[in-house]
Parts: structure tokens; sequence; C-alpha cells
């Protein structure tokens, strides 16, 4: 079975590979939803791979197509000089008198240029042949099977329809790729793709978020295959130390390497200072790197905070040792952000991570509690798939009996440090207590711990 | 340009004079790939079908147009020769400067052919 590319980068994973060669693709949605431009961006691709595609469409202007396209950086005008490319604006009516005739003009244009892809857009037009169901089912078979017969893939946009529950085209074709435009609580509303059949292979089912980027769509599946796929990782030997008087002692040497730990606490209490000062004591070794991804606080203040303790981040960044990358938090796709998470890891591969916090990288969706679990679990198994470590920050309430935010992530975590505060003589006294640590021996219990002008002080001798 | 010749005197007399191939003119000079019935056309371009037709079987005439078939299933597409495709290259692209680049439906076209014939008599 030959597969191609459709050019998203993303559904071609969600789609385990791309479209096979000669099916019939129906592209459904509502208006708005990127029907048009995934099918364009398909035959496109289909160009640049030297497969000529023909664009047919029975409502929207070429030259819109083209300037649309032209956001994309899609020539299709010198596509079109250069004979790889067809933009035929017709009627329904035409493509089903003509496709029947061996001779007629558009079956010689197919012929002429070679095409191997068509975009019939959208073939909710067809109505205005027929309303009549049977008709209408009898005309896209005889359509499909003229236009596969001469070897090309035929994709077919359709306009969504809420009253339709399901519709004859459905049955029809090999693959249904759905376009949804949602509204979600936190949200406003996100794009969303699915796969809802794919004959002849694979595909990942659900719902994966999509964009449009510069480049045309971009789809981000919820589950990378090659990471979910694993059933089994390594336990990795060897510990990561923090470097902080006191902790790898009770961590019983250091972050055992491969490991999430989950830092939590209220507000003030040390978290972002104690992940700073991992970091500059790890990055210590020229040979590791570190990332450090910001979601509340912007990294000039770091920078500066780090700096208050004698900490010179900036050298790391120029020496290639850190990445600190700020994104806000109303603006984060979780799965766009998992999706580039595993691309930066590949590329650096660091030592260790820190997210700076985990409730506001989970924002948009925390209206989903089973999303918000599928998502944290997602993170640390990419993290863990690239043999690194790290700092999850998790602030805690005041008062709250749970230990995170959400009350689960210590689960999907390998270790659980909390940070906490008592009253004590009119002054708050600082304590830690490693609560959980997978796969290495360590000292529980609470110990006093100081934020000092040279960082986190941790009154524990062994 | 070449305005002493004939037959690009005849194609800008021809949509000066008459709106529905002016728009049909530039409708296929805009989307070449077009090809569509009367009917078609007429829903594309927004004009009564039988003013339509009149005006395709001019352009017809002038070689800017070329039927397939006939009857109500016949098709028109674009197919200009290199003498008309320069003129209308011409044209349009001089309209689009005055139009400050919005293609619409020809408001001060026939301004423009006007002047174009002007300078043939000069």
């Amino acid at each position: 079975m030959q597969q191609f590319s459709t050019g998203v980068k993303g559904l071609d994973i969600v789609l385990c590979g791309g479209l096979r060669v000669g099916s019939s693709v129906l592209i459904e949605g509502a208006p708005g939803s990127g029907k048009t431009t995934l099918g364009v961006q398909t035959i496109v691709e289909g160009v640049k791979a030297g497969d000529p595609g023909i664009i047919l469409t029975f409502e929207q202007f070429p030259d819109q197509i083209y300037r649309d396209s032209a956001r994309y950086g899609w020539d299709l005008p010198t596509m079109e000089r250069e004979n790889k490319l067809k933009v035929i604006c017709t009627s329904p009516q035409v493509i089903n008198d003509q496709l029947l005739q061996v001779s007629g003009p558009i079956n010689q244009l197919i012929k002429n240029i070679g095409a191997k892809r068509i975009l019939i857009d959208s073939f909710t037009h067809f109505r205005r042949i027929s309303m009549e169901e049977t008709n209408l089912r009898e005309l896209m078979f005889s359509l499909m099977n003229s236009l596969k017969q001469r070897g090309l893939t035929v994709l077919f946009t359709k306009e969504f329809s809420p009253v339709e529950a399901e519709s004859f085209e459905e049955y029809l074709v090999d693959t249904i790729i759905s376009l949804t435009y949602q509204e979600t609580p936190t949200e406003g509303r996100r794009r969303l793709v699915e796969v809802l059949k794919s004959r002849g292979h694979e595909h990942l089912p659900g719902k994966h978020s999509f964009k449009f980027s510069s480049e045309g769509l971009q789809v981000f599946p919820r589950h990378l295959p090659q990471i979910d796929e694993i059933n089994e990782l390594k336990v990795l030997p060897g510990v990561l130390p923090t470097g902080i008087e006191g902790l790898d002692s009770l961590l019983g040497g250091g972050v055992p390497n491969g490991s999430n730990i989950l830092l939590c606490g209220p507000a003030g209490v040390g978290k972002t200072t104690l992940s700073l000062q991992t970091i500059h004591n790890a990055l210590q070794d020229r040979s590791r790197k570190a990332v450090l991804f910001l979601h509340e606080e912007m990294p000039e203040y770091i920078l500066r905070r780090a700096e208050s303790f004698g900490w010179d981040f900036r050298k790391f960044i120029e020496q290639g040792q850190l990445i600190i990358k700020y994104e806000d938090f109303i603006q984060i796709d979780i799965d766009e952000y998992l999706l580039k998470l595993n691309e930066m890891m590949q590329a650096v591969g660091p030592s260790l991570v820190v997210v700076d916090t985990l409730p506001t990288l989970m924002h948009n969706v925390s209206h989903d509690i089973q999303l918000v679990a599928e998502k944290i679990a997602r993170l640390t198994r990419v993290i863990k798939y690239h043999r690194c470590n790290s700092l999850l920050i998790s602030p805690s309430t005041f008062g709250a009996k749970q230990i995170g935010r959400f009350g689960f992530e210590e689960s999907f975590c390998d270790g659980v440090i909390i940070l906490g505060t008592v009253s004590f003589e009119d002054a708050r006294k600082r304590h830690i207590e490693v609560y959980k640590l997978r796969n290495q021996k360590h000292i529980t219990g609470l110990h006093r711990m100081e934020i000092t002008e040279e960082g986190i002080r941790i009154f524990y001798v062994r | 340009m070449n305005l002493k010749d004939n037959r690009v005197r005849l194609l800008l007399n021809s949509i000066n004079n008459s709106l529905a191939q002016m728009i049909l003119v530039f409708f296929f000079y805009r989307n070449p790939g077009a090809i569509d019935t009367v009917e078609g056309l007429a829903r594309w371009v927004g004009i009564n079908p039988q003013e339509v037709k009149l005006a395709l079987i001019e352009l017809q005439q002038m070689g800017i147009v070329q039927k397939i078939g006939e009857g109500l299933s016949a098709v028109y597409c674009y197919q200009p020769d290199d003498l008309i495709r320069g003129v209308l290259d011409e044209v349009v692209i001089q309209l689009a400067r005055e139009q400050e680049g919005i293609l619409g439906p020809w408001p001060g076209g026939d301004v423009f052919c006007n002047s174009f014939l002007q300078e043939s008599k000069v």
C-alpha cells in the first residue's frame, strides 16, 4: 500500500503515514473550519512532490484561492504556468457531464498535466443538480470511480450539516477527515481535527488540535506514536545532584536520572528558587543542558532573580547550555506544546527541564480534569522518553489537603518534594519534605529550610 | 499594444460597448481555468444568462473564448491567442493600477478603453 504526505505537519502522524494513493477522501466541516485550506495544501504538497493536481471550485473564485494560498507561501499561478496545477472554476453540472466524456476538456486537462490528485470543492454544491439522495449517491459514486480509474486520488470537501447525523458520502469514501471549531469553557474556540475512517490503513483515534500557521495547517496529535507505543522505559542508573546543601542527602544523592519530580508548596515558599539553584548547580558541568519553561514570570525577572543570588544565567544562555522559553499561558495549546517539547528534547538533549508552573501550563484544559490528567501523563512520558529529569512546579493552596493544585499530579511523577511554612514565634519558618521518590532510598519527614543570600539551605546532617 | 490592428480595435470597442463582455473578459482573465456553461458563467459573474450568452458569442468571434459542445451543455473556456492575450495583459494591468490594485468589476473600464481608442485616432 502506497501512502503520500498531506503536507500537513502532524496530520500524517494521525493518518499513520498519510493518505492512500488512489483513494477517495472526504474533508468535512463547518464554514471557516479549514476544509479548502487542507484540500489545497494536499494538492500543493503533491505538486512539490512531482504529482500534478487539479482544484475544482464551484463557489470560491480561483483568484481568491490564489490570494489565500499566497498567505502560506503557495504560489499557485506559477504552478499553473509550469503546468503542474490547474484551478478550474466551474459548475457541478459541467463536471457531471464532462467527466463521462473521455475527450471532454476536463479529462483532457487531467491527461495533459498528468494529474495525480484532484480537489472537488465542494461536493455540497452537487445538490444544485439534485436534492434526491439516491441520485446524489449515484452521482458521487460514478464521479469517484471515473476519477479513480484515471489513477487520481480524489479529495472532496463537504459542508457540515448539523441536521444530518450521517450522510451517504461517508459510506462511499475511503477516508473521512472532520474539522471542527469547538467552543471550550477556558480557551474560547479550539480547532480540532478527527479522522473518522481510513480504509486500508490505521489512524490515531480522537480529536487533535490544529492551527493555521504561516505554512498552512498544522496538526498537533494527541499521541506521539514513537513515545506512546513503548510499554516500558528502562530505569536509568545514576543521579542528577541538585547541588543544594542538605537536599541531595535527603534525596539519597540527588534526583534519580530520568525522573519527573513534582515540586509543591504555597506561593513564596521557594519553589522557583530551588529550581533555579538546581539549574545553576547542574550546569556547572559544561556537558549538561537545561530548558526552563516559564508560563507566569517573564524571563527577565527570572534572570534578575538568579542574579540576585549570584547565578549568572546569561552566561549559560550564551554558552548554549540554557534555553528559557516563555509562553503566555492564555495562548498555550497543550498538544502543540507537547509536540514542540518533544522536538526540542530531541534537538537539544537536556539533562533537566523545569516547568514553572504546571497549573498555568494546563490552564486551557483545566475545565476537564480527565484531559489534565492525560496531558500531565504525556508530559512526564515525553520527558522520561528523552532520559531527562524534570522539576514540575505545582503551587498548592494554603491549608489545602491535596498535595498539588490538581490533587492527582503526584501519581504521574517519580518523586514529590513539598515545601511549606509554619508560624513560629511571630515568624514563618520554611520546611522541606521529600514526600515520594521512586527507585531510591531517601530521608522522609520535615526538615528546616532557609532562603539565604546564596540560595536555599536545608538543615539536615546525615 | 498595436492599436492599428483591427482585431485589437475591435476588442477594445467591443468590451467598451458591452458591460457583459467587459465583465466576462475580466472574469476569464482573472480566472483562466474557468470552464462553464452559459448558466454557470452567468452565476459566476452575476449577470442574466441571456446577456451572457450574447456576450459569449461576441467573445468567441474575437478569439477570446472557445466554445466546446453544443446546446445547453456547451461549455466556454478562455483561449485567447498571443496577440489578444497581450492586449488583455496591458488593459488589465493598466486598469489594476487605476483601481489601486482592486480588480473589481470594471468601474472606469470604459474610460480606459476610450482613452486607448482616442490615442489610436491620433
